[in-house]
């Protein structure tokens, strides 16, 4: 089979190319027409052909963007995605031109090569600097604008390590490199962001999806993500963050530190999990208010999820996890630290908002919605079969809903059980809106005497604080720094001590 | 500051009243000038508001 047998396809071949004299418009048809022409069937070896031209301009870093659209293109119109060993097969042909062409190593290398040569063209761009998006549209190497290059690298490479009859996947010097010229050298704030989007857990509808195989996941959660060097905490961003969280999330599941649930939600199983020491340090440092939030949730959740085998050291987990949240407010007043004292605060509060049940999720994103779709939800008490008519919205969470089966029955929360079609709801299901519930009654709930004289009501983290003169002075004193001027804002508005 | 002060003066109003101090107000054996120490306006304030308390509900809290 000659590639001259076929008429023109040598020069649209070179039109596509980014050394043709032909402008972006034109070069786009010429790969458009050609891909159209290897898609016919008498056109099989020749795919084949092209598959490899392709390759070899990858690793020569050439017309890269070109050649990856159309090596997309063949194989997903020109082969068959089957897991027979088929000479037609995805996986077949991606076997043979990985033992060729190192794929992984190959998109690696040429990214490294495309960032070079980019960075090297902004260096002389006087409007140059990471937040100036309109740049990303200027083709600055090649045919192709820059964010087109950097997404079809970035998608190209996925393709080929998440394809699943043939596997390929990043090493640990590839991750690294990725990490190094998309996160600690990103040529575009952007870019940073696409990358950590990227590289961090994808839902899906069964276990959630990640780029990094789980053989690889130590390395790049120990070496890369809890490596101040290498994320920078201090000044951490919310898909930073997510990032670290993922990988923290997953890495303790893999280590069995974790049991994790649906929608990525755990329990914590060993308390000396991967992680800890990092997250506190992001606690300590993180400027950004939005991420210092996340970060917060997290540390909360890792002392209040606690699996049932560590049901007897709870209460001490607790008291201990007040007791360091105190020794900030402290800490921060013998230094004259705000900043730390503000964390203290803030961390216990979300602490005391977790252990009454309060979902942060719920006053943000879902809160908007509460007065849309509104339902009738039927809810009835076992074993008397009290029923009770509930209102809420198809928008509002299942977590909202044992709220207000609480104040309905005139019951704690934790004092009842919620059942729905056979099963019990789990508090870790809480987030869970209605109308992704796929259920909207009627509900059962079972009153559990236990739990009533367990955590609901003989412990409270806040009776600890509450309970001890120490920390009671300690707020006084903190408060004291202000005896002059802001008094007159809580005169205003202020309200009266709670009772347990 | 002013942002820090408010945030421990909610966290000490989200606390269930310190029985201590709750106590010394009800019992009333300490100088008055010793109970509503005015040095600190923050722990003033907190005492009249248990002071209030109990006026509110003087019968409930007479019964205790």
């Amino acid at each position: 089979m000659k590639e001259s047998d076929f008429y023109c396809v040598t020069l649209l071949w070179e039109l596509l190319l980014d050394d043709s004299n032909v402008n972006t418009h034109i070069a786009e048809l010429a790969l458009n027409a050609l891909s159209s022409i290897l898609k016919e069937r008498a056109c099989q070896k020749l795919k084949r052909l092209y598959l490899y031209k392709c390759f070899e301009k990858l690793k020569q870093h050439e017309s890269v963007s070109q050649c990856i659209n159309l090596v997309h293109f063949i194989l997903n119109n020109a082969y068959f995605n089957t897991q027979l060993d088929h000479e037609n097969a995805i996986g077949t042909i991606l076997k043979e031109l990985d033992k060729q062409f190192s794929i992984v190593e190959s998109i690696v290398a040429d990214m490294e090569s495309y960032h070079g040569k980019v960075k090297a063209v902004l260096s002389s761009q006087k409007d140059y600097n990471k937040a100036n998006i309109a740049l990303r549209d200027k083709p600055l190497v090649g045919k192709y604008n820059y964010h087109i290059n950097f997404n079809n690298r970035l998608v190209f490479l996925e393709f080929m390590i998440t394809y699943p009859y043939y596997v390929m996947s990043l090493s640990e010097k590839h991750i690294e490199r990725l990490w190094h010229i998309n996160v600690v050298d990103a040529l575009f704030d952007f870019d940073n962001v696409f990358f950590l989007k990227w590289i961090s857990r994808r839902p899906g509808t069964g276990e959630p999806m990640f780029v990094v195989d789980k053989k690889e996941v130590p390395y790049f959660f120990n070496e890369i993500l809890c490596n101040k060097n290498k994320l920078d905490y201090q000044h951490l961003t919310h898909d930073g963050f997510f990032c670290f969280d993922s990988y923290f999330r997953l890495i303790n599941q893999l280590d069995e530190k974790f049991k994790v649930g649906k929608s990525s939600n755990f329990k914590v199983v060993d308390l000396d999990f991967h992680g800890k020491k990092q997250l506190w340090d992001m606690f300590m440092v993180c400027e950004n208010r939005e991420t210092l939030d996340s970060i917060v949730n997290l540390i909360v959740e890792c002392h209040l999820k606690l699996d049932e085998s560590l049901s007897e050291k709870k209460t001490q987990i607790w008291e201990d996890f007040t007791s360091k949240c105190m020794g900030f407010l402290k800490e921060g007043n013998e230094k004259k630290n705000d900043k730390l004292i503000d964390r203290g605060v803030l961390l216990l509060m979300r602490f005391f908002d977790k252990f009454e049940g309060k979902s942060d999720h719920e006053s943000r994103a879902v809160e908007q919605y509460r007065y849309m779709h509104p339902i009738n939800v039927i809810v009835i008490l076992k074993p008397t079969n009290t029923p009770k008519t509930i209102q809420i919205s198809y928008f509002q969470t299942l977590g909202t809903l044992r709220k207000k089966i609480a104040e309905a029955f005139g019951l704690g929360i934790n004092e009842f059980k919620l059942h729905a079609k056979g099963n019990v709801i789990e508090r870790d299901e809480d987030e869970l809106q209605i109308n992704q519930y796929g259920y909207s009654g009627p509900f059962v709930i079972h009153r559990v005497q236990a739990a009533a004289t367990t955590e609901s009501t003989s412990f409270h983290p806040k009776s600890i604080v509450s309970s001890s003169p120490q920390y009671i002075d300690l707020l006084f004193s903190l408060l004291s720094s202000d005896n002059a001027g802001t008094i007159i804002i809580f005169i205003q508005k202020y309200s009266p001590p709670t009772s347990l | 500051m002013i942002e820090t002060v408010k945030l421990i003066w909610d966290l000490l109003m989200r606390l269930p009243t310190n029985i201590n101090i709750k106590r010394k107000i009800y019992q009333m054996e300490d100088s008055w000038d010793k109970i509503f120490d005015a040095k600190n306006i923050y722990r003033l304030l907190y005492c009249l508001q248990i002071v209030e308390d109990f006026a509110y509900d003087r019968e409930k809290e007479r019964g205790k």
